[in-house]
């Protein structure tokens, strides 16, 4: 089997347009929460998210793209153009053998819903560009198109694992040889006043800012965004000379099988030993968890308690962060926005803080990182995603050494 | 309602030449080429027309009217030309059903 290295990166997120802004506010602990302004003041319990302001996608994409598009595929069009621009796969890689995977779960609701509650409340037609504009999978549709990468490609869609899953399945296919290189991450922008409106009525929603794993933690923070990578095997990367930013070591997945809601423990601590066990790695290995780390009650709990499963005496001393606590929660492209943040903090030996918490949950037993990013340099690292549904997706990462 | 039925009316007498100009730059909009290298002659297959971008088109020249081009008519426009006679038929269509409800309004 091939080991699996990353050799380009992208990203829009809340903290960053690119990789360099999202890498110095990420180790600098600073948040990417705005106040909501496009609704009307006291119609949400809740006033902020992690939303990207002055994306300017008409410097960036062509104008046909642009009329093809809406803004969730237009941050997974930007963040390709970096992560390929970056690696230089395409002058080392023929296009037939690469795949593209993404996750996304909203699909393309910034121009979905605004079509729809025009048609429902004045009637009248609806454009034809709306399907295409639509499909959750259009996002890979458009960076197939634009780079003529003619392998397989998909869009995953498993709620906020979404881009974790995507970003296990390419890791699976280059590690097996199907492909030679792949494309992956995950992309979503879901800011719409009716998923707004929705994740209100769910109670689960902060009224200031996600806290993850703080004794007064209150809830998440919905955010947007998109990151990519670009995946080969390590042969290939050495024999042209790319930078390998990571290593993907493991991939590992499990269903709670028990709420659409509800989260279990049993799911992520499966999900996070089949990683451990897919990269050959023993728990001891592992000197840093990405948490899933929503900043809500239940998945906090529930993480904490796989975590202390998984690690059992060493769950208290390895450090673990929600970089949510920067970036918010971007849905679909969460585990994609965290896997950037986890190669990172590999490949810089810094380790990211859980911005905005002031004491950790001291009940949760775990080494939360606070006050500031810490210096450590751990070799394997986890990425934790742990979707509404029960569905649980971690990959395991390795610092790359040459 | 006479008011607007006679709006709607007059719309259908738009003269042809204007109907040709109007096509014209709508299709150089779409496609963002120069309106001189359109002509009534060009085919869509020409200016890179595809499916997508004429049913793109039929969309934006029917609200600009307030036309129906019916399917069957839709699928046989192939040239800048088709797409103005195709307007054209449109609008007389819809002066004919006016001039009809008008008829059976004062009867």
């Amino acid at each position: 089997m091939n080991r699996v290295v990353v050799t380009g990166l992208g990203c829009v997120t809340a903290i960053g347009q690119d990789v360099a802004t999202f890498r110095e506010n990420l180790f600098a602990g600073k948040s990417g929460f705005l106040e909501i302004s496009d609704v009307a003041e006291g119609d949400l319990r809740f006033t902020r998210a992690a939303r990207i302001e002055g994306f300017d996608a008409a410097s960036l994409l062509t104008s046909a793209q642009i009329q093809l598009s809406e803004r969730s595929s237009q941050f997974a069009l930007v963040a390709s153009q970096q992560a390929i621009a970056q690696s230089e796969i395409l002058q080392a890689v023929s296009p037939e053998e690469m795949a593209i995977v993404f996750g996304c779960s909203a699909g393309g609701r910034t121009a979905e819903e605004p079509a729809t509650a025009k048609l429902y409340t004045s009637g009248g037609r609806v454009h034809p560009l709306s399907v295409p504009r639509f499909m959750a999978s259009s996002g890979t549709s458009l960076v197939s198109i634009q780079h003529g990468i003619t392998g397989p490609a998909y869009t995953i869609t498993t709620a906020c694992a979404s881009a974790t899953h995507a970003i296990g399945q390419a890791f699976h296919m280059v590690r097996s040889g199907t492909v030679k290189a792949a494309i992956t991450g995950g992309h979503e922008a879901p800011l719409t006043y009716g998923f707004y409106k929705a994740w209100d009525s769910l109670r689960v929603v902060s009224q200031t800012q996600c806290r993850p794993f703080s004794a007064d933690r209150d809830g998440m923070t919905l955010g947007e965004g998109a990151a990519v990578f670009v995946l080969e095997t390590l042969e290939s990367a050495l024999a042209r000379g790319a930078t390998i930013f990571g290593e993907i070591a493991g991939f590992g997945m499990s269903s709670d099988a028990s709420h659409i809601t509800q989260a279990q423990p049993a799911g992520p601590t499966a999900a996070m030993r089949r990683a451990l066990q897919d990269a050959g790695a023993a728990p001891e290995e592992v000197g840093y968890i990405n948490a899933h780390g929503t900043g809500t009650t239940v998945n906090d709990n529930v993480e904490a308690e796989a975590i202390r499963t998984v690690f059992a005496h060493n769950a208290a001393k390895i450090p673990v962060s929600s970089t949510k606590a920067m970036h918010g929660h971007a849905i679909g492209a969460s585990g994609a926005i965290e896997a950037l943040a986890t190669l990172l903090a590999l490949r810089e030996g810094i380790l990211p803080v859980t911005a905005g918490v002031a004491e950790a949950d001291a009940a949760l037993g775990i080494n939360l990182i606070v006050d500031t990013a810490r210096k450590a340099s751990p070799r394997l690292a986890l990425s934790n995603s742990f979707a509404f549904g029960g569905l649980n997706a971690v990959l395991a990462f390795k610092r790359y050494e040459a | 309602m006479d008011n607007i039925v006679g709006q709607n009316s007059s719309e259908g007498q738009i003269p042809e030449g204007q109907i040709a100009e109007q096509c014209i730059a709508l299709v150089a909009a779409a496609k963002q080429i120069p309106v001189e290298q359109v002509t009534l002659d060009s085919t869509f297959e020409e200016l890179a027309v595809d499916s997508l971008d004429w049913v793109s088109l039929s969309f934006d020249v029917e609200d600009k009217y307030g036309i129906d081009i019916p399917d069957s008519r839709l699928h046989t426009i192939l040239t800048v030309r088709d797409m103005a006679d195709g307007v054209a038929e449109a609008l007389h269509a819809k002066a004919e059903k006016a001039r009809l409800k008008e008829a059976g309004e004062g009867a």
